[in-house]
């Protein structure tokens, strides 16, 4: 019996070894660009940026935070999926190169968002407890994004 | 004494008066001008291959969620020009019809000319709309 348990952990050590020379790479993330950036050039402040940092960042961002373990397959691999995905929906980082159309169509989609609570992936909070957003927080970027709607239609 | 304040009140009352009604008045010629339009051209291809699956009549939810060409110009400015980015992605991307849909019904495939009328058409009411 013990020399069956140690098989089966010798085993899965062995499969997570080989599996990190499995294609790897993080996306990589970019210098801070504080004209495109939507917290840098001043659309977003305060609370507002605060939360954008803590809960949307880690995705939709060129300045992602990548803990340890995100570098260890198989965790790196849903990582560099949700990474990938997530700049393509929506790149905060690159906010002020969207043509005005998509800049209303993403804050829509951010309210949207907010009502549905789809977002943060539910797999995300699970891990960054602080990325949650309170009923309060929801609100507060709901907000946000219709000024930000009627400021882009207005201009 | 009660001339000077009879005569503010009224200069204060038509200010009022014309900021209230100028501004709106100008918006809603604006407005008018730019209410979504399909021409000939784009109606055919909408016609032909979209209105199966967006119009009220369509049995499918998920369609008729996303988009419905004839509420369209009831929507706000704000969605409007969203939807047109919405349509301008999708035709970018080539993923309307859907696969799914192209299998059993490969005749609804947009051909590379239709593609372009539809884009060009959604890029100028996006632009119209943000005047």
């Amino acid at each position: 019996m013990k020399r069956k348990l140690k098989a089966v952990i010798g085993l899965i050590l062995l499969v997570v070894v080989i599996i990190q020379f499995i294609a790897n790479k993080l996306p990589e993330n970019k210098p801070l660009n504080s004209n495109s950036d939507i917290i840098a050039s001043g659309l977003a402040t305060g609370e507002i940026a605060r939360i954008l940092k803590n809960s949307c960042y880690d995705c939709h961002s060129n300045q992602v935070k990548y803990p340890w373990y995100s570098y260890v397959a198989p965790v790196s691999w849903l990582v560099i999926n949700d990474v990938e995905e997530g700049r393509k929906e929506l790149n905060f980082s690159e906010w002020s190169e969207y043509p005005k159309r998509r800049m209303l169509r993403k804050m829509e989609d951010v309210g949207e968002q907010m009502e549905k609570k789809e977002m943060p992936l539910p797999i995300y909070t699970f891990i960054h407890r602080s990325a949650s957003l309170s009923e309060n927080d929801r609100t507060l970027i709901k907000d946000w994004a219709k000024n930000l709607s009627s400021k882009i239609l207005n201009e | 004494m009660s001339k000077m304040i009879l005569t503010l009140l009224i200069a204060a009352g038509s200010l009022l008066f014309f900021q209230g009604v100028q501004p709106s008045s100008i918006r809603s010629v604006v407005r008018d001008s730019v209410v979504i339009k399909y021409p000939k051209n784009v109606k055919a291809i909408v016609d032909a291959k979209c209105i199966n699956c967006h119009s009220p009549e369509s049995k499918n939810q998920k369609a008729k969620d996303k988009l419905l060409w004839g509420e369209l110009p009831k929507l706000d400015r704000a969605k409007q020009i969203s939807k047109m980015d919405d349509i301008i992605e999708v035709l970018e991307k080539g993923s309307m019809p859907p696969k799914r849909t192209l299998e059993t019904k490969p005749e609804l495939k947009l051909t590379n000319s239709e593609v372009k009328t539809m884009k060009k058409w959604a890029e100028a009411t996006a632009d119209k709309l943000l005047k």
